[in-house]
């Protein structure tokens, strides 16, 4: 008899499944799937990224004239915002020169009023840069350029963006779908 | 009145009856899936993982270049070679100084309505000076390089202090030693 009674108390005390794992199990899967919809709620939303390969050009104005020494065709060009990918820089020319560089300049009032532009009286102060990014995204007339489907850009935007060695401000000046030249 | 073992037994068979919401093994085990699977899927989808943070950083000594534009005459000898840098928002260590060049003249654009044509004209008893600072820093893609999580790069705007000196400049150059 006494053997009996252990028996049924150890049955009693064995791991089972009760509404307590049921409610575990119903938020794990809340859980990924709020994480999902968290990630990718706006692909859901537009249902696919379409994403192609665009040519985002781009100037920067009046920095010192060794930062363009930091540039290279093929750096990856981040946003400072969140670390996402803008682009990379492709060459502006056939010798591989990833950018356009021009002398900067400075706006003045003369004596008569008169708005004057004078540029540095050598290239070896401030400069002005202009250059072009490869980028993935996807244009639609009602959302306009985004990025990987997500981020908007449009010219006339200026965005902190880095690369591995370089921070700087670039304003965007056009979006053209990519052509691969010959 | 005495109680006898069967009035105990009894008393144990009424408390046990109640429902007891027991935490076993399999609750445990659900838990740590629980937790397997959220770490997982946030790992997954989040461009900055902690399975990106467990990734290996590379050590190197870096140098690198901070400009101070505009310093007047009396600060420029407070910079010296050995010197501690300090980044004056985190206060922490950003290397040591090996070089200082401060025998250049401030200047500005000026409109020479004569020539009409820009000048650069020399500030009096103002002069820029270029910092040189060596340093441990941990490099990783898509971030470069960090010295104690400050990241060091080309146009970085830098709050330095030195022992006997503070003041806020560019990183104009950068090279990487090993």
């Amino acid at each position: 008899m006494a053997r009996v009674k252990k028996t049924k108390a150890e049955r009693k005390n064995a791991p089972h499944f009760n509404v307590i794992d049921a409610m575990i199990i119903i938020l794990v899967i809340a859980a990924v799937v709020g994480i999902y919809f968290r990630y990718n709620i706006i692909d859901f939303l537009t249902n696919d990224k379409n994403n192609d390969e665009y040519v985002v050009s781009f100037s920067v104005e009046n920095v010192r004239y060794t930062t363009p020494n930091y540039i290279r065709v093929g750096d990856t060009v981040y946003f400072k915002s969140n670390g996402e990918i803008l682009g990379e820089f492709i060459s502006e020319s056939e010798n591989q020169n990833p950018l356009n560089i021009t002398i900067a300049s400075e706006d003045f009032v003369k004596s008569n009023g008169e708005i004057v532009k004078i540029h540095y009286p050598d290239g070896e102060s401030r400069v002005n840069l202009s250059g072009r990014l490869l980028c993935e995204g996807s244009y639609s007339p009602e959302t306009g350029f985004c990025i990987d489907g997500s981020t908007y850009i449009a010219p006339g935007q200026s965005i902190e963006v880095y690369t591995e060695t370089v921070s700087f401000v670039l304003s965007v000046t056009s979006i053209e779908l990519y052509q691969e030249e010959n | 009145m005495k109680k006898t073992p069967k009035n105990n037994i009894s008393g144990e068979i009424k408390a046990s009856s109640k429902p007891r919401r027991r935490f076993n093994f399999i609750d445990f085990l659900l838990i740590l899936f629980v937790l397997a699977v959220v770490f997982v899927a946030v790992n997954i989808v989040s461009p900055m993982s902690l399975i990106d943070k467990l990734r290996p950083d590379t050590t190197h000594t870096i140098q690198y270049t901070v400009e101070f534009t505009g310093v007047s005459a009396e600060y420029i000898e407070k910079i010296k070679e050995n010197d501690t840098v300090v980044d004056a928002v985190s206060k922490q260590t950003l290397g040591s100084v090996t070089a200082v060049d401060n025998n250049t003249k401030y200047t500005v654009l000026e409109y020479n309505e004569a020539a009409n044509a820009g000048v650069l004209v020399e500030y009096p008893d103002r002069y820029n000076i270029i910092v040189t600072i060596s340093a441990s820093a941990t490099y990783r893609d898509e971030i470069g390089y960090r010295v104690n999580d400050r990241r060091i790069a080309v146009g970085e705007k830098m709050a330095l202090r030195f022992p006997d000196f503070v003041h806020e400049g560019y990183c104009i150059g950068l090279s990487v030693e090993s």
